[in-house]
């Protein structure tokens, strides 16, 4: 087991590094002088070499490679180019922190709902329940998150006025407090994956209960939750995986999510990093991002061992 | 001409068994309608998308303006009508680009196998290990926002998904023993590849391809809306939510309405997606 | 009905129940008109081909037909009480206590999440008030009955930690442990090795003496009815056309269906074969598309004019036996003959032949052998699948091998043909080295050898018509278009299927066409060896004798080689003039057919024989069982290969020496690869007897 998972982290490391590389060389492409950028159109060549040397652009791509990649593996993201002088490792655990806070949400609210629905939508196949269920969750998880965001938002925010509509809110506030504010964004980020685990679950307890084992279980006579246990206890190992797999789609969510609704997140800073070309930022943002995504893939897969007798390493 | 009467006839029949889906069908005229407005495009369109109406700005809907118009009163009916030309055409170029990038990726490694399966599938992997989004945020960010990027960027990022399909459907179908005795009798790998695996690998890549043309169109929406693809003026879905997000307190109608175009379209392409995997799973 | 049966002493009896299901294509009825009494403490056996309902049967019983399927009329009596008609709710309550049924896949059937254990104990929790300590006890109880020799290891166990006869007995304690008034068994040893699916048949037949539980017992297999079932019934489109106390049913037929079947399957007989064996003509029929009055009779020899108007009764003949067919008074005169001599298929010496193909040392290993990083120690777990077997075969002779699954024999026919690279020795094609993979043998050689699979359905191209499957391979060999085509057409004719069959798709032909196009797409190139790796397995009996036929007439035609891999002896000692029989990678035994099947045997060989079903009363067999399961080829067993599990083990020697491969008898060609000197060998019974 421990070799298992010393195996995959390994591995996922070795992944990572390559993104990285990946990641530099492609912000290493991008048009445009960053020298110029930071000084403006009128600066003078020397200052322009001076700001060069200060950033250190003067080095070959692979030393400024290794001296990004040795910052990061000391916690020293450096400093955004945007926002003059932020702390980058600052900004992205600020940031980080709230975008974790709607994710975690997110999660506790669509992981048992979009199990409940599914596995009821399965057990009742072809009933009236199941085609609602299942259309429904077709739906949701073909909308695109500004679009089903934009709904809720004139539903519940502009035409009932239930819900606040923008979820800015202030650096450092509790988010305990502005909670209202973060209800649509949770609920628009989490419609999509809703639809789709809802969706495989479905898919897979009706593999399941057309399977002999679950015969074998009703013919022995067994009373309705015991056949259903018997089912669900093959069908939801699978949907633990589909899970944690998918909920690395939350971060592509949350750019969208965020931008729509002004939450002050990781994903929105993504986004305003990209659109002023801040380079270091980029770098670092969308590494982090990269790694909890691996992160996440590397859980799925060693719960999904625990979960199944079959599988041992 | 034989094989071509076998062909039309098949297709009919493919047709009659998926009319056995209502939500297939209902997805299907819904995505005809649009491929229809989206040809005929100016004919159907009453103003031209891009035409300044300043009497008429911020009009809600009305007889003359049946979706209302915008900040510089532009007809949104006429800008939804024709914004869906680059929907469709970014979407579906797209798709097409991804399956064959996917598809040729996919036959080679996995009828090859070996250390350059091993090889390509790894690198597949880690460019997956960026979400999709991300990555064509990313790459359009550096190269500048253009409809030609979104089409390389999706085609890109879903090539990869597409080879995971095409390579299992090639694994499944080369241990079958047609295939041994295809080898058996001599052929030449191209020969086995094109002539005895590519037809029977059609069934599941076309499904996969149905499904990934509805998240092209998802994340082709999702671009435009970030303001990332088609630059304005030209109507485009994505954009216009992101133009009326501004205003959407005052003039919800100009969220709406490409809102609900967006929907149907991306809705019914998933319907039909479903009913064509169900097609292949035997279940229609 | 005959006196003995009277309704007191029926367990179950089925009054003209018919079964049907609902189609997209309209309704199709799977059972018409059963009638069935069966009597408490035997076992009733239910034999016919597939589609022959008795499946459908088996689970209208249960009261759980698929969702599309019900039962149209007639009545199921459980000890008197109509179960035919029961809400689900209600046979919820016996189902698992007084009816209970074993399927075919044992692996599917368990729960792989769940442990052995509470899999069969929870079925005493909910229809008795045994508490989880005395269920647990009573599994383990029950687990021991069944030969089971560590009951709480296997309860603690998952079932894919099993071996599959052990979780076929493990699906059997299941259904025992209430001690049900019924059981249904479909087909529970089909999936397994022939000495597994001894040693269960053994069992079953136990239970009846020990627990007096009645049986239904479901096969295609007539021995395996033979061995275990007290009356049998042969089913025929949805009805029995015949039904009696087994031993008249398989000594002395009655209904030409049932006589057609004993005819048409090959039976391991110590003198080698006399005549063709002889196929049912035509196939099975369809059930949406019955013949009008007896459904047999496009099919029937003894058919009159009548038997295509009306269909025939169920009559009672002889006391106790039912007979469905017009002229069962005719034929019951007549004297019943097992094996008419029909054609003749010579069983000469086809000597002076040259050598063909031949194997020296051969290897195949799967894997490599590595060296542990830290430990610098050597760890060889590679597959040895193929494991130094030599032979030679001589032109227009047949080598038949037979084996148990994961033996290695279809690695052996993929070596030869090049689908898998030799690791280690040499196989000659004509005295020419051929020990290289495809991609290295030139056209001439791949012209000269070709396979034939066991699958039907993956043998042809789904995409492709017959005739771009036949035309190919001719036109490769060098033919202009027409002559392929002619050539293909031809090749048609000589295995029975007409010009018609080049344009149709390989989905609009049936399993036993299929097969047969495969064949005559061997035969396309002319080549002088071709591999049949269980190319009848997967067909109805009275298919896989036309096929068999077919490959022995062209055969005889073509003076082609064969090298014929399977796991049924009668079908391999039918059509071999040699045989090899391999275990673990190992040629054990090897030689002419009737040397194999008569003494000395390797003690492998006298196990095999003695574990077969053999549907003949006149045959005495000989009870040997083999204990344990067959070890892993990544670890073999040192010494003799077959010392774990060999019941004439001599000695240490067997675990620590290689056994010598000696000459057996007068014949040069008979060898055995065992310890025990061949005089010793020679000294047992055989096994079979007539």
């Amino acid at each position: 087991m421990t070799k298992f998972i010393g195996k995959r982290l390994i591995n996922m490391v070795i992944t990572l590094f390559i993104a990285s590389i990946i990641i530099f060389t492609l912000t290493e492409v991008m048009p445009g002088d960053v020298a110029q950028m930071i000084l403006g159109q009128y600066a003078t060549p020397e200052s322009l070499e001076a700001v060069r040397a200060q950033l250190g652009l003067d080095k070959p791509a692979v030393v400024r490679y290794g001296d990004w990649i040795w910052g990061v593996l000391q916690g020293d993201l450096g400093t955004s180019m945007s926002m003059k002088g932020v702390s980058i490792s600052d900004l992205l655990l600020r940031r980080g922190r709230n975008s974790l806070f709607l994710a975690a949400f997110a999660t506790i609210f669509l992981v048992p709902l979009s199990l409940v629905v599914g596995v009821i939508a399965g057990l009742r196949e072809g009933s009236w329940l199941d085609h609602f269920i299942s259309t429904s969750s077709l739906v949701a998880l073909s909308l695109p998150s500004f679009i089903s965001g934009t709904f809720l938002m004139l539903i519940f925010a502009i035409w009932l006025k239930i819900v606040p509509a923008m979820s800015s809110i202030a650096p450092g506030a509790n988010l305990f407090k502005v909670f209202p504010k973060l209800i649509l964004p949770i609920i628009t980020v989490s419609l999509v994956l809703l639809g789709y685990v809802a969706r495989m679950v479905r898919a897979s307890v009706i593999d399941a209960s057309h399977s002999d084992y679950a015969r074998t279980a009703v013919l022995k006579g067994l009373p309705y939750h015991k056949v259903v246990w018997h089912i669900l206890r093959n069908a939801l190992m699978p949907t633990v995986t589909v899970i944690a797999m998918n909920l690395g789609w939350l971060i592509g969510g949350l750019v969208i999510v965020e931008t729509l609704f002004a939450y002050p997140g990781l994903g929105r800073l993504v986004y305003v990093a990209i659109q002023r070309q801040d380079i270091p930022l980029i770098q670092a943002s969308v590494l982090l991002t990269s790694a909890v995504y691996l992160l996440l893939n590397l859980a799925s897969d060693i719960i999904y061992t625990f979960l199944d007798p079959r599988v041992r390493y | 001409m034989e094989g071509f009467v076998r062909r039309i006839r098949g297709f009919f029949e493919i047709v009659r068994r998926l009319s056995h889906s209502p939500l297939g069908m209902i997805g299907l005229v819904i995505i005809l309608l649009w491929v229809l407005i989206a040809i005929l495009g100016p004919i159907v369109a009453p103003y031209s998308p891009t035409a300044y109406h300043p009497q008429d700005r911020f009009t809600g809907p009305s007889l003359k303006y049946p979706f209302g118009t915008d900040r510089f009163g532009r007809d949104m009916f006429s800008r939804v009508l024709m914004g869906s030309r680059s929907v469709l055409i970014l979407a579906s170029s797209a798709t097409a680009l991804s399956l064959f990038l996917g598809s040729s990726i996919g036959l080679i490694t996995g009828f090859l196998g070996g250390l350059v399966d091993e090889v390509v599938m790894r690198f597949m992997d880690i460019l997956m290990s960026f979400p999709a989004l991300l990555f064509a945020m990313l790459i359009l960010g550096i190269f500048g926002p253009s409809p030609f990027g979104v089409i390389v960027v999706i085609g890109l990022v879903y090539a990869p998904r597409i080879a995971r399909v095409a390579r299992s459907a090639v694994l499944e179908v080369k241990q079958r023993e047609f295939i041994e005795a295809a080898k058996v009798r001599g052929e030449s790998n191209l020969y086995i590849m094109f002539v005895e695996l590519l037809p029977n690998i059609w069934g599941p890549l076309g499904v996969e391809a149905s499904v990934r043309f509805g998240y092209a169109i998802f994340l082709s929406a999702s671009l435009g809306f970030l303001g990332l693809g088609v630059q304005p003026p030209t109507p485009d879905w994505g954009l216009l939510m992101k133009e009326a997000q501004q205003y959407i307190s005052w003039a919800p109608w100009m969220a709406v309405f490409p809102a609900l175009a967006i929907a149907s379209l991306v809705v019914a392409v998933n319907f039909l997606a479903d009913a064509i995997r169900k097609y292949e799973a035997g279940e229609l | 009905m005959n006196e003995l049966r009277t309704a007191g002493d029926a367990i179950l009896e089925i009054k003209d129940l018919v079964v049907s299901y609902t189609t997209l294509s309209g309704k199709i009825t799977a059972v018409r008109g059963v009638n069935l009494s069966v009597e408490r403490g035997t076992t009733q056996g239910i034999v016919g081909e597939s589609g022959c309902g008795k499946s459908t049967l088996a689970f209208a019983i249960m009261g759980y037909l698929d969702r599309n399927g019900q039962i149209e009329s007639g009545e199921i009596l459980l000890d008197g009480e109509n179960i035919s008609d029961k809400p689900r709710k209600w046979m919820k309550k016996i189902w698992g206590k007084e009816l209970n049924i074993v399927y075919q896949d044992p692996s599917a059937a368990l729960n792989p999440s769940i442990k052995i254990g509470r899999q069969i104990g929870e079925v005493l929790e909910t229809h008795g008030d045994s508490s989880e300590k005395e269920a647990r006890d009573e599994t383990v109880e029950m687990l021991r009955e069944l030969q089971i020799s560590d009951p709480e290891i296997v309860a603690d166990s998952y079932p894919h930690q099993l071996s599959g006869g052990m979780r076929q007995r493990v699906c059997l304690a299941m259904a025992l442990i209430s001690r049900p008034k019924l059981m249904i068994m479909d087909e529970p040893t089909t999936n397994l090795d022939v000495t597994v699916e001894a040693k269960i048949l053994d069992i079953i037949k136990d239970l009846k003496t020990e627990f007096n539980t009645t049986i239904i017992y479901i096969t295609h297999d007539l021995g395996v009815v033979y061995e275990v079932s007290d009356r049998s019934g042969v089913m025929y489109a949805g009805q029995f056309v015949e039904e009696g106390p087994t031993e008249d049913l398989i000594g002395s037929p009655i209904h030409p269906y049932t006589r057609g079947l004993l005819r048409t399957v090959p039976e391991v007989s110590t003198e080698t074969r006399k005549g063709k064996l002889q196929p049912i003509s035509g196939s099975v029929v369809e059930l949406d598309s019955l013949p009008q009055g007896c459904k047999f009779n496009p099919r029937c020899p003894y058919r009159q004019e009548g038997c295509t108007e009306s269909e025939p009764e169920f009559q009672v003949l002889d006391g106790d036996r039912h007979v469905r067919c017009f002229e069962a008074e005719e034929i019951i005169k007549e004297d019943y003959e097992r094996k008419p001599g029909g054609g003749e298929r010579m069983s000469e010496e086809k000597g002076g032949g040259k050598k063909i193909l031949g194997a020296e040392n051969a290897k195949k290993y799967f894997g490599e052998a590595k060296t542990r990083l830290l430990s610098r120690e050597k760890v060889d777990d590679r597959v040895r699948a193929v494991d130094d077997v030599s032979f030679n075969l001589d032109e227009g002779n047949t080598l038949g091998v037979v084996g148990e699954s994961g033996c290695g024999k279809s690695t052996l026919a993929r070596t030869i043909i090049g689908l898998e690279e030799i690791t280690d020795g040499q196989i000659t094609l004509e005295d020419k080295d051929i020990s290289v993979p495809i991609e290295g043998r030139d056209q001439e050689v791949l012209r000269q050898i070709r396979i034939v699979f066991q699958d039907p359905r993956a043998t042809l191209n789904p995409k492709r018509t017959i005739k771009q499957a036949m035309v190919r391979p001719i036109k490769l060999a060098g033919a202009s278009h027409n002559e392929a085509v002619n050539k293909a057409e031809e090749l048609l004719q000589a295995v029975d299927l007409g010009p018609s069959y080049l344009d149709r798709h390989p989905d609009q032909l049936s399993g036993g066409q299929k097969q047969r196009v495969a064949i005559a797409r061997a035969f396309a190139s002319q080549p002088e060896l071709i591999l049949c790796d269980e190319p009848t397995s997967s067909l109805d009996v009275s298919i896989q004798s036309s096929i068999i036929n077919l490959l022995l007439d062209l055969q005889d035609d073509l003076n082609t080689t064969f090298m014929y891999i399977s796991h049924n002896l009668a079908v391999v000692s039918y059509i071999s003039d040699y045989m090899a029989v391999m275990y673990l990678g190992r040629l054990v035994e090897v030689g002419p057919t009737e040397d194999i099947l008569n003494p000395p045997y390797h003690p492998y060989t006298e196990a095999l024989l003695s574990s077969i079903s053999v549907p003949n009363p006149e045959v005495e067999q000989k009870r040997i069982r083999l204990s344990g399961v067959v070890p892993s080829a990544r670890n073999v067993p040192s010494g003799c290969r077959f010392h774990t599990r060999c019941p004439r083990k001599i000695g240490e020697i067997c675990e620590t020496e290689e056994p010598p491969t000696r000459i057996a008898g007068d014949d040069a060609k008979h060898s055995i690869t065992c310890h025990i000197p061949v005089e010793e060998l020679s000294e047992v019974e055989p096994v079979l007897k007539k």
